[in-house]
């Protein structure tokens, strides 16, 4: 049973809030909200970099879940199935924009381009040291295809089969890009750090 | 074991975490074990990220209203309507001893007519449609219509109650509460019958 679905004080469990908001009870659905919000829009938000359209998600997001609760049967788990639902929303929104959600070549520089630059680096060592708003900050400055990759894999935690099949991309592709998304990350912490260090 | 041969192989030795076949490697060279550690802690540090940020309250506002304007939420329901059954029972812990009072109160009831009234004739009357029973409705019958209108009431709420319980073993045949509570009421239906029974008889 995960945290969510845990029954705190009066309030009701998920797997009851599922159940009344089938029939349309306006708490129970208040109730599953509050248990998922923060999760939904975090997703959002790393994926756009955008709080306006995050937000926008995250209704979005919720108003399909809610419009399909009719038909949710438990074979997955609740949070699984909201969270794929977000991840397609986002994604959805994405392409709408235009914008490449598998990246091929996005940063116009080759793989031994970036490690024949790594072999050289042997200042600024970033383990152990990487705050939480320095690695949202390089995340947000991530090109989006990488971005996607990189939040669903290591922020939420999907496997590189499940991206492949939400992104529309082979699984070694997925796993290709994720290693690069982590390459930048990492030069662009380290140019973060070396530009924080000559300011006075 | 080259750098640039460690770099080939590095996706697969982080997405297993088999750093330990290329120890060798690792301690020789620092850029590679810096490169290691370095994305390590990247890979860590972005699982704290989840769940950071708060959307604003309005977006449930928004999301409450459009559900309303499409019907999807339902307006609340008075109390013995459809909402009813989908409550937890440990709320209407109260109702068992409100029947039993109904029990009490009707019995009294019943009782005291019962005593001016021992010579009242029986006679058969057209009966409300959820009392379905033959037996059922000559009892009521045989009772005067000031007692058959308090026992009426009373047999609604026994079965308003007996219906709800019914409704939610249906949706949840293991909610033990509503098991229990159903056989209350069953139990108070029974006795409001039987009271009914004495008066009829008399």
């Amino acid at each position: 049973m995960t945290a969510a679905s845990k029954k705190q004080g009066n309030q009701l469990s998920e797997a009851e809030a599922i159940e009344r908001a089938k029939l349309g009870d306006a708490e129970a659905f208040q109730v599953l909200y509050d248990l998922h919000r923060r999760r939904v829009y975090s997703l959002c938000l790393r994926m756009t970099t955008n709080t306006a359209e995050a937000e926008d998600l995250t209704q979005e997001a919720f108003l399909q879940l809610f419009r399909k609760i009719g038909t949710f049967r438990g074979e997955s788990a609740f949070s699984t199935w909201l969270h794929r639902m977000a991840v397609n929303v986002v994604l959805m929104r994405l392409r709408k924009k235009g914008l490449q959600l598998v990246p091929l070549d996005e940063t116009n520089e080759t793989e031994e381009e970036t490690q024949k630059k790594d072999f050289g680096a042997q200042d600024a060592v970033l383990a152990g040291s990487i705050d939480r708003l320095q690695l949202q900050n390089a995340i947000d400055r991530l090109p989006p295809g990488y971005r996607s990759i990189f939040v669903l894999h290591d922020v939420e935690g999907y496997e590189h089969n499940e991206i492949a099949e939400i992104v529309g991309c082979s699984i070694g592709n997925s796993k290709s890009q994720l290693h690069k998304a982590r390459m930048k990350l990492r030069e662009l912490l380290r140019t973060s750090r070396a530009e924080k260090a000559i300011k006075p | 074991m080259t750098c640039s041969e460690f770099h080939e192989i590095l996706p697969d030795m982080l997405e297993h975490e088999a750093a330990g076949r290329h120890a060798a490697h690792l301690q020789s060279c620092s850029s590679c074990s810096s490169l290691v550690a370095d994305l390590k802690a990247i890979s860590e540090g972005a699982r704290l990220l989840a769940e950071a940020d708060e959307p604003s309250p309005r977006i449930w506002a928004n999301i409450q209203r459009t559900l309303e304007a499409e019907g999807i939420i339902r307006a609340p329901q008075q109390e013995g309507g459809i909402l009813f059954p989908r409550r937890r029972w440990s709320i209407f812990i109260w109702a068992a001893p409100v029947l039993a009072v109904f029990v009490l109160v009707a019995g009294f009831f019943l009782r005291a007519h019962n005593a001016g009234n021992i010579s009242q004739p029986v006679s058969l009357v057209a009966q409300p449609g959820n009392i379905a029973d033959n037996d059922e409705q000559q009892v009521l019958a045989a009772l005067a219509p000031a007692i058959r209108a308090n026992y009426e009431d009373n047999l609604k709420s026994v079965d308003a109650f007996i219906q709800d319980a019914k409704d939610s073993l249906a949706q949840n045949p293991d909610d033990d509460e509503a098991r229990h509570f159903l056989m209350q009421a069953y139990e108070q239906k029974a006795m409001v019958y039987q009271l009914a029974m004495d008066r009829s008889a008399q």
